[in-house]
């Protein structure tokens, strides 16, 4: 179950004139555990905020939250502590909290915006796809083709529907390793909290993007294909997940 | 495709196959799992006691060398054989559809010999 306060812009406005840039548009509480009470997040613009979450205990053991705490920290290590009033809150009334009730002080920490713009993003890959493109037959020593140029748009498709994911979650984007395959295949690698995802665009003759996904410590991977680009997504909230 | 006599040499599951990696496929020092991947069901590499790293890296010197032991691809249910080709007496196949996730397996088992000599 996921609960959603809403503050009211001007609630924050001191935060804001630290930031002027940022704009806390609303916060958003999840019921699964919040090791350490923060959670860190990096987000370009402080649309929504995770602020990490209860224990489960608090659906038996739950009361009300009276006032609710940001800190915010910036490069320089700047903290602002922030303190939101139970009667600033809108919308719900009370907040299932941890029965110790040492949770009616929510920290969450947040460093200020390291995210890409989508050019940007792209412009940090763009380099190993034109080599990629430039490659001649046989590349590899072995007999490779050349990747086909639409193969290569497939996957700058790939790309943006991943930066855009990440990016609308409120992620730093990651910049996944880029590699050729024999076959014309191009391949994009993403790691994150120990997770692997690879996805294979396979040329055109194919059509089809086959994913790769599991852990660094089993061994033990789960393949998938997919149709189209906008298919990534789901893989890609799987990366960030925490488990 | 190059001629192949099977059966010249045993491989046993200890010794130690050479591929040369072509550097887009080398990660932060290790091998991707795209080295391994290819449309044809053999996969070329040559054994390591019936040459040298100089030899198969001979005239790619750009390139990296991967070392890998037969045992790995006989895990993963290929079939790994010597055929020697006139140019290359060590010359071996490892025969097999090389799946997305056998090969990100044995990519995690091989190592980067050297990335160029």
């Amino acid at each position: 179950m996921k609960q959603t306060l809403f503050f009211e812009a001007g609630k924050v406005s001191s935060v804001a004139q630290k930031w002027p840039e940022d704009f806390i548009d609303d916060v958003t509480l999840h019921t699964r555990v919040l090791s350490g009470k923060s959670a860190k997040r990096h987000l370009s613009i402080l649309k929504t905020l995770d602020v990490g979450a209860f224990s489960s205990k608090a659906s038996v053991h739950s009361f009300k939250l009276e006032n609710f705490g940001l800190q915010l920290i910036n490069k320089t290590n700047y903290t602002h502590a922030y303190v939101i009033s139970h009667d600033a809150l809108t919308g719900l009334k009370a907040i299932p909290a941890h029965a110790t009730g040492e949770n009616n002080w929510v920290a969450a920490t947040w460093e200020l915006p390291k995210v890409p713009s989508l050019q940007e993003y792209l412009n940090r890959v763009w380099a190993k796809i034109k080599r990629i493109m430039q490659l001649p037959s046989n590349w590899d020593s072995y007999g490779a083709i050349q990747v086909p140029l639409r193969t290569i748009a497939r996957a700058l498709e790939v790309l943006i529907e991943a930066y855009e994911v990440q990016d609308q979650m409120g992620y730093e984007p990651l910049i996944p390793f880029i590699a050729p395959c024999a076959d014309g295949s191009i391949q994009l690698e993403w790691e994150n909290n120990n997770k692997e995802l690879e996805a294979r665009v396979a040329p055109p003759a194919e059509e089809k993007i086959v994913l790769l996904r599991g852990s660094k410590k089993e061994q033990d991977y789960q393949e998938d294909i997919i149709d189209s680009p906008a298919e990534i997504v789901h893989y890609l909230l799987w990366l960030w997940k925490n488990e | 495709m190059l001629p192949q006599i099977k059966g010249y040499e045993e491989i046993k599951d200890e010794d130690e196959l050479y591929r040369r990696i072509h550097p887009d496929q080398i990660k932060c020092g290790k091998i991707s799992s795209a080295a391994f991947k290819q449309k044809t069901p053999d996969l070329s590499l040559s054994i390591a006691r019936l040459t040298t790293p100089g030899k198969v890296l001979q005239g790619y010197p750009r390139h990296g060398l991967g070392g890998l032991i037969a045992g790995i691809f006989r895990k993963e249910k290929l079939e790994v054989f010597h055929a020697p080709v006139p140019c290359n007496y060590a010359h071996a196949i490892v025969y097999g559809k090389i799946t997305d996730s056998k090969a990100k397996r044995i990519a995690n088992a091989a190592k980067l010999i050297c990335k160029n000599l």
